[in-house]
C-alpha cells in the first residue's frame, strides 16, 4: 500500500496538482462490507435499546413529550459522541443510540399527531435531513439518505406524485458521483447521502416498492389524482441518461472526433427512447455509468442489481400483459444490440476484439 | 483500484489536491477510464443487456401462454433460437465474450423450453424437477464452457431445487426431513462447491473471481448461522449436531481466508456471524424473563462486540495491505 501511494505521489507531484511536498501516512480505511456490519449492528443493537426503552420505561412510550424529548436527547448525546471521535466503541454506542433516538421521536410524533396520510412520511423525511446535518458519522447519513429518499417517495406518491422522488433522486446521485472528488468541507455528507439515495433507488426499481403498492391503494380513494402523468418520469429518467453522457463525452471525451461524440450521443438517445417503456433500464444504466466513469465496483455492482430487480419487478408488473412486455423488452433488446453495433463501429471505428 | 481511489479521497478531503487541480489529478492518476477501457465497457454492457432482455422476453412470451401461436411453432421458436446461440458459441469460442454470452443464453432458454414442455404436455411435474432437469442438461455445457457466471447460474439452480424438493417432499420412506436437514445440504453444497471452487482457481486462472466465491460463503454462512441459532432456540427439539459443526465451519473459514487466501470480506462475514450467534445466546439467557434489563445489557454487547469486529478488521487490512 505504502510503495502503491508513494508511486502515486510522485506521478501527481511530477503533473504539478499537489499542495505540499511530504506525502501524507496513507490510511488503510474500511471497505464497504465492514461498515455494512457496523451499520447492521449499529441497528441490532438500536433495536434492543429500545425494548429497553419499551418495556423498562413504558411511561416514556405512553408520552408523546417523555418520548420525543427523550429522542432528541439521544440524538444530542450521538452527535457529541461522533463530533469528539472517540474510539469504534464510542463510534458504534452513538450509531445506535442515533437510531434509538430517532426511533423515539418517530413514536412520539406518531402518538400526538396519529399515523394519517403524507405527514408522518414528510416527518421523517425532514428528521433523517436534519440527521444527515448533524451527525458527522459515515454509516448514519448513508441510512438517513436512504431513509429520506423512500420516505419522499412515499409522501409524494400520496399526493399524486410518483417517480418524482424517482427522477429528483436521479438527479441527486449523478451530481454527486460526478462531483464525488469536490465533496469536500460543507459539502462532504453528500457522499454517504449519495450511497444512501444510491440503495434507495435501487429499491425504487425493484419488486419491493412501496410507492407502487400505494398508488393501486391510493388510486381506489375518491381524492386520489395523479398530478403527473407516468410517462413524464420514465421520459425524464430517459433524458437524464442523454445528460450524463454528454456531459461525460464534454468532460472526458475533449480528444474525440466529432463523429464519435455525435454516434455515441445518438445511441444513448435511442437507448433513451426504451426508458418510456423500461424506465428501470434507463436507471441501471445510469448507475452503471457513472461507476464506470470513476472506476467505483460499488455503484458498478449497485447498477447491475437495479437492473436485475427490475426486470424481477416487471414481471410482476400488472399495467401490461406478458405478452406486451416480452414484445417490449425484444424491442429493448434489439435497440440495445443495434446500439452496441452503431457505437462500436462508429464511435470507436477500431477492429472488433472482445477477448477477456 | 479500491485503493488508488481512497488515496485520491483522502488527498482531495485533507486539501493535498486543491480543489481546482482535482479533475487533472484524477486523470493523471489513471482512475478516469481511457478511451480503450470505455469502448470494453460500453461493447460489454450493451451486448449483455441486449441478449438478456431478448431471453428475457423469450421467458415472458411463453409465460403468457399465448393460444394464437401453435405449440410446435412455440417449440420452434426456442429450439432454434437455443441452436443459434449454440452455433454462435461454436463459432465464436469461449475466449470471446460474445461467444459466453451466447452460452449464458443457450442456458437460460434450455430453462424456457422445459416450462415450455412441462406447460404443454401437463406432465404434471413439480417446480423442483424443472430446475433440476435444468441443471442437469446444461452441465455438460457448463463443464466445457469454463465460464464462472454460468457455473454459478448451476448452482443457483441446485440450491432451488433442493429447496423445491423439501417443500414437496417433508418425508421420504418415513423420514421426516425437517428445516434443519434442509439447511444441512445447502450448507454442504454451497460448502463443497466453495472448497472445490477454491481449491481449482490456484490452477484456473479464470476461475480467480472472489465475487463468485464470496456468493458462494454468503450462501453457505447464512445456512450455519442459521442452524446455530435454531440449535440455541430450540436445543430440546433439535440435535446439536449444529454445536459442533458451527464452530468448524467458522475456525475453518478464519484458516483459510486469514493465511491461505487472505480475503477480508469472507472475515466480515465470519464476524457478523459470531455477532449473530452471540447475540442469540445471550438473548436465551438473558431474556427467558423478560426483564428489561437484558435487553440493555444485549445492546451493549452488541455495540461491543461489533466495535472489536471492527478493529480488528481494520488490524486485518492493513496486515493484507503491508
Amino acid at each position: 500500500m505504502t510503495d502503491k501511494a508513494e508511486s502515486l505521489w510522485k506521478k501527481l507531484q511530477l503533473a504539478g496538482v499537489l499542495e505540499g511536498t511530504v506525502m501524507p501516512k496513507p490510511e488503510t480505511g474500511s471497505p464497504w462490507y465492514v461498515r455494512l456490519i457496523l451499520g447492521v449492528s449499529g441497528w441490532i443493537a438500536a433495536l434492543f435499546l429500545l425494548g429497553f426503552v419499551a418495556l423498562g420505561m413504558e411511561f416514556i412510550l405512553d408520552s408523546s413529550t417523555a418520548s420525543i424529548t427523550l429522542g432528541i436527547g439521544g440524538l444530542v448525546a450521538a452527535s457529541a459522541i461522533f463530533h469528539r471521535t472517540l474510539n469504534d466503541f464510542y463510534e458504534q454506542f452513538g450509531l445506535a443510540l442515533s437510531f434509538t433516538g430517532q426511533a423515539l421521536i418517530m413514536f412520539g410524533l406518531v402518538e400526538w399527531m396519529g399515523w394519517e396520510g403524507s405527514t408522518p412520511w414528510w416527518q421523517i423525511a425532514a428528521l433523517q435531513l436534519l440527521v444527515t446535518a448533524v451527525m458527522p458519522n459515515f454509516m448514519q447519513r448513508l441510512v438517513a439518505g436512504y431513509l429520506a429518499t423512500m420516505a419522499l417517495s412515499v409522501a409524494l406518491t400520496l399526493h399524486g406524485g410518483p417517480f418524482i422522488v424517482l427522477v429528483l433522486a436521479t438527479v441527486f446521485v449523478v451530481l454527486v458521483w460526478l462531483n464525488e472528488f469536490h465533496l469536500t468541507g460543507w459539502r462532504a455528507p453528500l457522499r454517504p447521502m449519495g450511497y444512501g439515495v444510491t440503495l434507495a433507488l435501487v429499491q425504487l426499481n425493484g419488486p419491493y416498492r412501496i410507492d407502487q403498492s400505494l398508488i393501486l391503494f391510493a388510486d381506489h380513494t375518491d381524492d386520489f389524482e395523479m398530478v403527473l402523468p407516468l410517462w413524464a418520469g420514465n421520459a425524464a429518467t430517459g433524458l437524464l441518461l442523454v445528460a450524463l453522457v454528454g456531459f461525460l463525452i464534454s468532460r472526458r471525451g475533449s480528444g474525440w472526433p466529432l463523429q464519435q461524440r455525435l454516434t455515441t450521443l445518438a445511441a444513448t438517445a435511442v437507448l433513451a427512447l426504451t426508458s418510456l417503456e423500461a424506465p428501470g433500464i434507463a436507471t441501471g444504466f445510469t448507475i452503471l455509468l457513472l461507476g464506470f466513469a470513476s472506476s467505483n465496483r460499488v455503484l458498478n455492482g449497485l447498477g447491475i442489481i437495479v437492473l436485475l430487480f427490475y426486470i424481477s419487478a416487471y414481471y410482476y408488473n400488472l399495467q401490461d400483459t406478458l405478452l406486451v412486455k416480452s414484445g417490449i423488452l425484444a424491442a429493448t433488446g434489439s435497440v440495445l444490440l443495434l446500439a452496441r453495433w452503431i457505437v462500436l463501429r462508429w464511435a470507436f471505428p477500431q477492429e472488433m476484439q472482445s477477448h477477456e | 483500484m479500491g485503493s488508488k481511489r481512497s488515496l485520491l479521497l483522502d488527498w482531495a478531503e485533507s486539501g493535498r489536491i486543491p480543489r481546482n487541480r482535482i479533475d487533472r489529478a484524477l486523470s493523471v492518476s489513471g482512475l478516469y477510464p481511457d478511451s480503450q477501457s470505455w469502448r470494453r465497457f460500453i461493447d460489454r454492457l450493451l451486448l449483455w443487456s441486449g441478449i438478456l432482455a431478448l431471453a428475457f422476453s423469450v421467458i415472458f412470451f411463453l409465460a403468457y401462454n399465448w393460444d394464437a401461436m401453435g405449440r410446435f411453432a412455440k417449440f420452434a421458436l426456442v429450439e432454434c433460437l437455443i441452436v443459434a446461440a449454440l452455433a454462435g458459441y461454436w463459432k465464436l469460442g469461449r475466449d470471446d465474450i460474445k461467444g459466453r454470452v451466447a452460452l449464458m443464453l443457450a442456458a437460460i432458454l434450455l430453462g424456457a423450453l422445459l416450462a415450455l414442455f412441462g406447460q404443454t404436455y401437463q406432465t404434471g411435474a413439480d417446480p423442483w424437477q424443472l430446475f433440476a432437469g435444468w441443471a442437469l442438461l446444461i452441465l455438460p455445457w457448463v463443464l466445457v464452457g469454463r465460464f464462472p457466471a454460468l457455473w454459478v447460474v448451476w448452482l443457483a439452480l441446485i440450491n432451488l431445487s433442493l429447496l423445491l424438493f423439501f417443500s414437496v417432499f417433508p418425508k421420504i420412506w418415513g423420514l421426516l426431513f425437517s428445516a434443519e436437514i434442509q439447511l444441512y445440504l445447502t450448507l454442504a453444497v454451497n460448502t463443497l462447491a466453495l472448497a472445490i471452487w477454491e481449491t481449482r482457481a490456484r490452477h484456473s486462472t479464470w476461475l480467480d473471481q472472489r465475487w463468485a466465491t464470496r456468493l458462494l460463503a454468503v450462501a453457505g454462512g447464512f445456512a450455519v448461522t442459521l442452524l446455530m441459532t435454531q440449535t440455541i432456540f430450540d436445543w430440546q427439539d433439535i440435535s446439536i449436531v449444529a454445536s459442533i459443526v458451527y464452530p468448524l465451519w467458522i475456525g475453518g473459514l478464519y484458516y483459510v481466508y486469514r493465511y491461505q487466501i487472505q480475503d477480508l470480506f469472507m472475515l466480515a462475514g465470519g464476524c457478523l456471524s459470531m455477532i449473530v450467534i452471540v447475540t442469540s445466546l445471550l438473548t436465551r439467557a438473558l431474556l427467558e424473563d423478560g426483564d428489561p434489563i437484558g435487553f440493555l445489557l444485549i445492546a451493549l454487547a452488541v455495540i461491543g462486540m461489533s466495535a472489536a469486529a471492527g478493529i480488528w478488521l481494520k488490524h486485518i487490512n492493513r496486515e493484507f495491505a503491508s
